[in-house]
């Protein structure tokens, strides 16, 4: 059931109570004296209310751990590489580390962000959640306003994101992405055909259960998952650029042409 | 923290036979640069401290036993994963003596990808930081 923006069913007394509660139970530790010896991070912000009721508050920094490896993979999908077509299997076998995109400062895309070893913000307001992402201080935006994906779009390194909640979940479908963007920093690469549908359940108040299927006939026999857990990260998002002293990239230092199967 | 001490930099320069962290051999972007195949380790003085994005660089010069100065280039982790892991811009200063291990870069025989780095007393200056989370700092570039 789509839900309403407008039917919000809560007066604005209790949002402002709800709100002054958070910014109580948020605010308590930071302004206790620490005795730590070392320099403490900045704290996360506030975590504002749902914008409406009856949805999942997603609010606030989360991190996970990362899928790097074909093995952190495969663990994922009982010991199995994703089911590759002939030419996706090819394709995976002989990808170049050196065309990295990411290596290159270019976009890791809502197929590969959230396998990054930085955490994110997430934004809820009436009819978008917005993704606030340490990685290259990047953002991804999914539209929760009943809009269906325009027609004749280009292909973008995010896609263009549509969602709903139901329950205590946000699903949403990515298409239009970019063939060039990889899945996961081991190499899967993917067609324009690539549909991405993400499921983000709350499981608690620190929790979210992410489950993602990945649906591309020209790389994939079929529709494939994994699922894993966000946990609320206790710290703010710190500062995270490509292009700043990036000597590999400035220096020519990538080696080309060490893929897989060589 | 390191305290800063005059010594006698030792050469202590030694391609490795076999790594005892080898890092991840799939992930592509340190197989781009790195080689996981050479691990190498030296002693020597920090003579700059680069903290910036995407990732630290460390320059440290080893003299050997004829005197010969070599510069060595070390690259970190990207500084926000540093920074959760404990580390903080001035955990490592100029003139500090230390060991690093590492992994040479492909196209240039100074150039490391830095796994420990070790202080003159024997402290790691990852110290108190777990083995995952380090692989994390270092494997960062690749997200």
């Amino acid at each position: 059931m789509k839900a309403d923006p407008h039917n919000v069913g809560v007066s604005i007394v209790q949002r402002v109570v709800r709100f002054l509660v958070t910014l109580v139970i948020l605010l308590g530790p930071t302004v206790a004296p620490s005795g730590a010896q070392e320099p403490q991070l900045p704290p996360p912000p506030i975590i504002s209310p749902a914008p409406w009721d009856g949805i999942p508050n997603l609010n606030g920094i989360w991190n996970r751990e990362p899928i790097r490896t074909e093995e952190e993979l495969r663990r994922q999908l009982g010991g199995n590489l994703p089911p590759f077509t002939a030419y996706g299997l090819e394709r995976y076998q002989n990808v170049d580390p050196a065309a990295n995109p990411t290596g290159w400062c270019q976009p890791g895309g809502p197929g590969r962000v959230f396998h990054s070893p930085f955490p994110f913000q997430i934004v809820q307001t009436e009819g978008l959640v917005t993704f606030l992402f340490e990685l290259y201080h990047d953002y991804h935006r999914v539209f929760v306003d009943g809009r269906t994906r325009p027609e004749s779009l280009e292909t973008r390194w995010w896609g263009y994101s549509v969602g709903r909640y139901e329950g205590n979940k946000l699903i949403f479908e990515t298409t239009g992405l970019d063939p060039r963007s990889w899945l996961f920093s081991v190499g899967i690469e993917h067609s324009d055909q690539l549909k991405l549908t993400q499921v983000f359940e709350k499981t608690g108040p620190d929790t979210i259960l992410a489950t993602e299927t990945f649906e591309d006939p020209v790389f994939f026999t079929k529709p494939w998952s994994i699922s894993y857990e966000f946990q609320r990260e206790p710290f703010d998002l710190l500062e995270h650029i490509c292009m700043d002293n990036n000597r590999a990239l400035l220096e020519g230092l990538y080696q080309p042409g060490s893929s897989r199967s060589k | 923290m390191l305290n800063t001490r005059i010594c006698t930099p030792i050469v202590s320069v030694s391609l490795l036979l076999v790594g005892a962290a080898t890092p991840s051999l799939a992930h592509h972007s340190f197989a781009a640069e790195f080689d996981a195949n050479l691990p190498v380790s030296f002693t020597g003085i920090v003579t700059k401290v680069d903290w910036r994005n995407p990732h630290i660089w460390i320059y440290i010069d080893v003299t050997d036993r004829d005197s010969q100065v070599t510069h060595w280039e070390v690259e970190g982790g990207a500084p926000s994963s540093l920074m959760r892991a404990g580390w903080r811009q001035d955990s490592l200063k100029v003139g500090d003596h230390v060991t690093v291990e590492g992994f040479r870069a492909h196209r240039r025989e100074t150039l490391v990808s830095m796994r420990t780095v070790t202080g003159s007393d024997g402290e790691t200056i990852f110290s108190g930081l777990s083995e995952r989370a380090l692989e994390r700092s270092n494997e960062s570039r690749s997200p």
